[in-house]
């Protein structure tokens, strides 16, 4: 949990949720929250709210000289939202589903009514890092880091994600 | 390298295990906020996969809480 905990450090303060057994039940699939499913409040102007929802596996680590376990991520869904709770956009990755590939879904209320874009479409993108929806929150939203060495932490921690993914 | 662990361990310090009871209630309240039925009636839809063609990103976020309720 520590690279999700620092990241997640660089913009909120918030508590992680496991579903139950999260930390040590092999073979099923797990659920992180951040804040029992409450959005977290960003330090910016408007304000912004980033809800965080991961599914993941604890599965043995093949590499040697490394911890004997290690999380691989089963889906995610990063959702920033204004502060009336109305989506900005979502950020999913849930290949149970029919859609299976990474994508996007932009906030109805950021779309004109005659828009060609949609909230239903799923505009595909690549894998997206936890890391990289911080940075952006931070350089795209306005939100106030709360750690100086951010950018830092996000890098190393991106780069440790980067290493350890298996599928781009 | 940054000093990562002391940081966190003050910002995002606790990570705790919901139980199924409590689990089972998240499920519960995101399912009436987001699509205004109970966690019951979409886990059942869910398991009947009424939502596979799932375009909508309510039905997602729900989803995301099914491990807290299994």
């Amino acid at each position: 949990m520590e690279p999700l905990k620092d990241t997640l450090a660089c913009i909120a303060r918030a508590k992680f949720t496991l579903s139950r057994d999260g930390r040590s039940q092999r073979g099923k699939t797990h659920a992180l929250i951040l804040n029992k499913d409450e959005p977290v409040k960003l330090k910016c102007n408007p304000v912004l709210m980033l809800r965080v929802g991961m599914h993941y596996e604890i599965v043995p680590n093949d590499r040697e000289g490394q911890e004997r376990w290690r999380i691989s991520t089963r889906a995610y869904s990063y959702e920033l939202q204004s502060s009336s709770g109305e989506l900005v956009w979502s950020y999913h990755w849930h290949p149970t589903s029919r859609m299976r590939l990474p994508h996007i879904h932009l906030g109805r209320t950021q779309l004109k009514e005659d828009a060609v874009l949609s909230y239903k479409a799923h505009h595909p993108t690549a894998r997206v890092s936890l890391e990289s929806i911080v940075r952006a929150c931070i350089t795209e939203y306005g939100v106030q880091p709360l750690r100086e060495d951010w950018e830092q932490v996000l890098t190393l921690r991106e780069s440790q994600f980067e290493a350890w993914r298996r599928w781009p | 390298m940054p000093n990562t662990r002391s940081r966190s361990a003050a910002d995002v310090d606790d990570v705790t295990e919901a139980t199924r009871d409590e689990g089972v209630a998240l499920l519960d309240r995101a399912a009436r906020e987001s699509l205004n039925i109970s966690g019951d009636e979409f886990l059942a839809r869910w398991d009947a996969g009424e939502y596979e063609d799932m375009d909508d990103p309510a039905i997602t976020r729900v989803a995301m809480l099914i491990p807290f309720a299994r």
